[in-house]
């Protein structure tokens, strides 16, 4: 059943068929080289150009990140329309509907290296928890500064830093198992988003995602060409309210070991029926 | 405070704010794995603690933390 408010995007499901068998593997594996490079140089450009024009054009702070959290949205939402023509395939169920969200930090489990490129196309505007390594990569380096994301290099700045943010209105895009898990590797959820939720008194949108086949793990060479064509599913879950988990003699401490798990549950082991294929 | 008291400072902070069980805490503790201290709390630990050295505990000197005695050791520094 699809909840009001809610909506459905389905691409490129139907059109499976033409890229298996070799050539298909072979048009895929081209796909990949091609999609890595165009990332590389677009993160380049946005470096050379767009970054400059933007801190020369628009002064003020908050404006310039919301300006270039913009461009990076519908950049990667080009980007993944762009994969999805021959590499891959994607399917995304229950994105709210009527506006940006705000005031809410969305997690997901981290399955594959371009997780963060759908949700921060799919969360328009959202601030994110990127990886401090991003600061000094020359393709990620000018976005990241540009949009005024937050690097995870201390935990207490960063804890303070994405309360504030939040509070403020902030919609959060984390991974709370900080990092993607090896191949055979359980990834444990740290509590950090479900705190970070807490203090600031917002809903947690949890969002879940799939990859079959398993295609760009960490420690997996990005080239690894799969029989059959990856197709991503992205579910986004029923928010939750960090309060109803607090309150209580659980406390903050209680509640949020317990809501960690729970998202921990919900992300990375139950199994949901699609909403759109139960209605 | 006194040296000597901040051992009794570590353990009932970890007691009273952290919900640790009086029996478990002795210094060869680990904060982790016998504690069940995660990083969230850790840096709640270090926002306590600068109640009582001020402001020079940084996450950094937490890094290397493994025992309850680390944590005295740390508190014992800066309040010498």
């Amino acid at each position: 059943m699809t909840a009001a408010g809610q909506n459905s995007i389905d691409r490129g499901t139907g059109r499976r068929a033409p890229l298996e068998g070799p050539l298909g593997r072979a048009a895929r594996l081209a796909w990949t080289v091609i999609s890595f490079s165009l990332f590389a140089i677009g993160g380049l450009l946005f470096g050379l150009v767009v970054a400059p024009c933007l801190f020369l054009l628009v002064r003020d702070d908050q404006r310039r990140k919301h300006v270039a959290r913009g461009m990076i949205s519908w950049l990667f939402g080009a980007f993944i329309r762009f994969m999805a023509l021959v590499g891959l395939t994607w399917q995304v169920d229950g994105l709210p509907t009527g506006g940006r969200p705000r005031h809410c930090v969305v997690v997901a489990n981290h399955p594959t290296l371009i997780d963060a490129v759908f949700l921060l196309w799919l969360f328009p505007g959202a601030d994110c928890v990127v990886k401090a390594a991003h600061w000094r990569n020359p393709v990620t380096m000018f976005a990241v500064r540009a949009a005024g994301y937050l690097p995870n290099n201390d935990d207490e700045t960063l804890l303070h830093e994405a309360v504030r943010r939040v509070r403020s209105g902030g919609c959060l895009v984390l991974f709370p198992q900080g990092t993607r898990a090896r191949e055979g590797e359980e990834p444990v959820f740290r509590r950090g988003a479900a705190v970070i939720a807490a203090r600031a008194e917002a809903d947690l949108l949890p969002v879940r995602i799939r990859c079959r086949p398993h295609i760009l793990r960490k420690g997996e060479t990005w080239f690894r060409n799969t029989r059959h064509r990856p197709h991503f599913h992205l579910q986004v879950l029923d928010a939750l309210q960090p309060a109803t988990w607090t309150e209580g003699d659980r406390g903050e401490r209680g509640g949020t070991r317990e809501l960690t798990n729970r998202l921990s549950t919900l992300l990375l082991k139950a199994v949901h029926s699609s909403p759109s294929k139960a209605a | 405070m006194e040296r000597k008291d901040s051992y009794q400072y570590v353990r009932d902070l970890l007691i009273q704010q952290f919900e640790v069980p009086a029996e478990a805490v002795s210094p060869e503790a680990l904060l982790a794995d016998d504690l069940g201290i995660d990083s969230i709390d850790a840096v709640d630990m270090i926002v306590h603690m600068r109640e009582v050295t001020g402001e020079r505990i940084t996450p950094e000197r937490f890094k290397t933390v493994r025992t309850v005695q680390d944590v005295v050791d740390i508190v014992d520094r800066e309040i010498a």
